[in-house]
């Protein structure tokens, strides 16, 4: 299988930037937690692990262009250049969903930091933070199984969505035009604009309907994480669906 | 049999054409010259043949089987490039390993000792490499990988004259001892004339001779004599060239002379040699006569 041979390569490629992320990730939270235990726990923080969504996004960014060269190096072929930097994102991301989870726990002992997870799925959402009445924490972080589990899951498919989009993003600047990567460029600024002043133009039924889908799709309605996981599944499918368009012609550049 | 065949390919690059309706054979366990000036379309054939770039039109197969995609068939392909395509921050024995990895057959053994002999530290990170040693850390990958088609596009770029000595020794020694299809497109084709069984060159998007190199070595002569003289002699002959000094003038031809050739060039006193690769590749890819019309209005 030259599909896992190269999702080897590209873990082996990664795993140096990911050790130095967690360097300065872990030094930096240890500098807050030390700071915060010294001054009788006046702050909190919350859904760190976000960073490593970005980070992944950062490394989807970049997982292209040098490992596509090596591929063609030795002439393999774009399907398993694709399923190989496919495969390599899943143990990346499964290991740092769990690293983050365990980082999470031994942070919250020094200052409370719930998750994304938590704030949106868990009590955080109920209760909030801090009872301004009592003056002091209130929130209490939920370490069940089904907790802990769900969190490295969903984080997980988070992260895997971070980096395939990444990675799409990437394809579509390789393969456009000069003029072409400027249109790509003020799509989203241009669909944001059109979209603020088109919103009191559409019917009512169709905002009302959006925004009911949007929360359901994420599960924020019945607390279902599951659904969410789904969603990012499906966007993820459908992002490697577009990336292996975008490989499928794909030529080597200088 | 283990022929790559191009079928009716044509590569364009949006307005411009880079070959035109081309169909080839490179057999088996035989050296190949490709040559052509520079934009003849080179590098794009073998791109094309390696699966790196997509024709426009027609197909190339391996073993009678479309190349295109075809995992099986690309890895008995090892395609040398004049670009480096390995990570930067990546050392030689690192890549060793890593080809080792995609090419089963990769000597390891084999590619440390090339690195003795060509005094390159396998411990070197390829940035670091000047562009000789660039080119020599590419020329082992691709002598050890052991596949069963070598192909090398600007193998020599950067080498000094030993290094290059060396190499053509290191090839010829492989093809001896495991005979395989070997590609060499390079414009220093004095010094891989002696190597080289087959020739294809290219030229106006299209192949101008493809056939092997005894043939066409046998079949051009040049002609030497009074300009007059030699103007007459190639009357209604295939020359490819003229030049001239002062009254003197050369021609070369292509075309095996008969007895009645021959016969003539010594009545009139002409001069025959024998024309080497490079000059009659000179000769055949002067497109518009350039170079013979220069001396003749000087």
């Amino acid at each position: 299988m030259k599909s896992l041979k190269l999702a080897n390569f590209h873990i082996q490629m990664m795993l140096p930037s990911a050790m130095i992320y967690y360097m300065v990730f872990i030094t930096i939270i240890t500098f807050l937690a030390a700071s915060n235990s010294g001054s009788g726990q006046n702050f909190s923080s919350s859904g760190l692990e976000l960073s490593t969504a970005i980070f992944l996004f950062v490394m989807g960014l970049n997982a292209f262009r040098e490992n596509f060269n090596f591929s063609q190096a030795n002439n393999l072929s774009r399907k398993t250049f694709w399923s190989g930097l496919l495969m390599s994102i899943l143990p990346i991301a499964f290991l740092m969903s769990i690293i983050d989870l365990i980082i999470n726990r031994i942070y919250n002992i020094f200052v409370p930091s719930p998750t994304n997870f938590d704030m949106i799925y868990g009590t955080y959402r109920d209760t909030g933070m801090f009872d301004w009445n009592a003056m002091q924490y209130i929130w209490v972080q939920n370490n069940s199984y089904f907790t802990l589990i769900s969190t490295v899951i969903w984080q997980f498919a988070v992260y895997v969505l971070f980096f395939i989009l990444g990675v799409v993003i990437t394809m579509i600047y390789f393969r456009s035009s000069n003029l072409l990567k400027i249109i790509v460029s003020l799509t989203p600024v241009a669909l944001l604009v059109l979209l603020r002043n088109m919103i009191g133009l559409l019917p009512s039924t169709w905002i009302r309907g959006l925004g009911y889908f949007i929360p359901t799709a994420f599960g924020w309605h019945s607390r279902n994480p599951y659904m969410a996981i789904f969603t990012f599944l499906l966007l993820s499918l459908f992002l490697t669906g577009c990336f292996y368009i975008l490989l499928r012609r794909a030529e080597a550049k200088e | 049999m283990n022929n790559i065949e191009l079928k009716s390919i044509t590569k364009n690059y949006k307005a411009t054409c880079a070959l035109k309706d081309i169909s080839l054979i490179f057999e088996e366990k035989r050296i190949y010259g490709l040559l052509g000036r520079n934009g003849a379309g080179k590098t794009t054939l073998l791109n094309l043949m390696t699966n790196r770039i997509f024709p426009t039109h027609g197909h190339i197969t391996l073993s009678d089987q479309p190349i295109t995609e075809n995992d099986a068939l690309l890895e008995r392909i090892f395609y040398m490039t004049e670009r480096n395509l390995y990570p930067e921050s990546m050392k030689i024995h690192e890549v060793f390993r890593w080809t080792k990895t995609f090419y089963g057959n990769f000597d390891l053994n084999y590619a440390n000792g090339l690195c003795k002999k060509f005094d390159l530290n396998p411990n070197k990170k390829i940035k670091a490499l000047s562009t000789g040693y660039n080119t020599v850390a590419k020329l082992i990958v691709a002598l050890a990988s052991n596949a069963e088609l070598l192909i090398f596009d600007e193998p020599i770029l950067g080498l000094d004259a030993h290094h290059r000595t060396l190499f053509y020794k290191e090839l010829l020694a492989q093809y001896i001892k495991t005979p395989k299809t070997i590609i060499l497109s390079t414009h220093i084709i004095e010094e891989i004339a002696d190597l080289l069984e087959w020739v294809v060159i290219l030229g106006n998007q299209t192949v101008l001779i493809n056939e092997s190199v005894s043939s066409l070595l046998e079949r051009a002569y040049t002609v030497t004599g009074k300009s007059s003289d030699v103007e007459a002699f190639i009357q209604n002959k295939n020359f490819i060239g003229l030049e001239y000094l002062g009254n003197y003038c050369k021609a070369t031809l292509l075309e095996t002379p008969n007895t009645e050739t021959l016969e003539t060039i010594h009545q009139i006193g002409l001069e025959k040699s024998k024309v080497g690769l490079q000059e009659l590749f000179i000769k055949l890819t002067d497109i518009g006569g350039v170079l013979h019309e220069i001396p003749k209005i000087g």
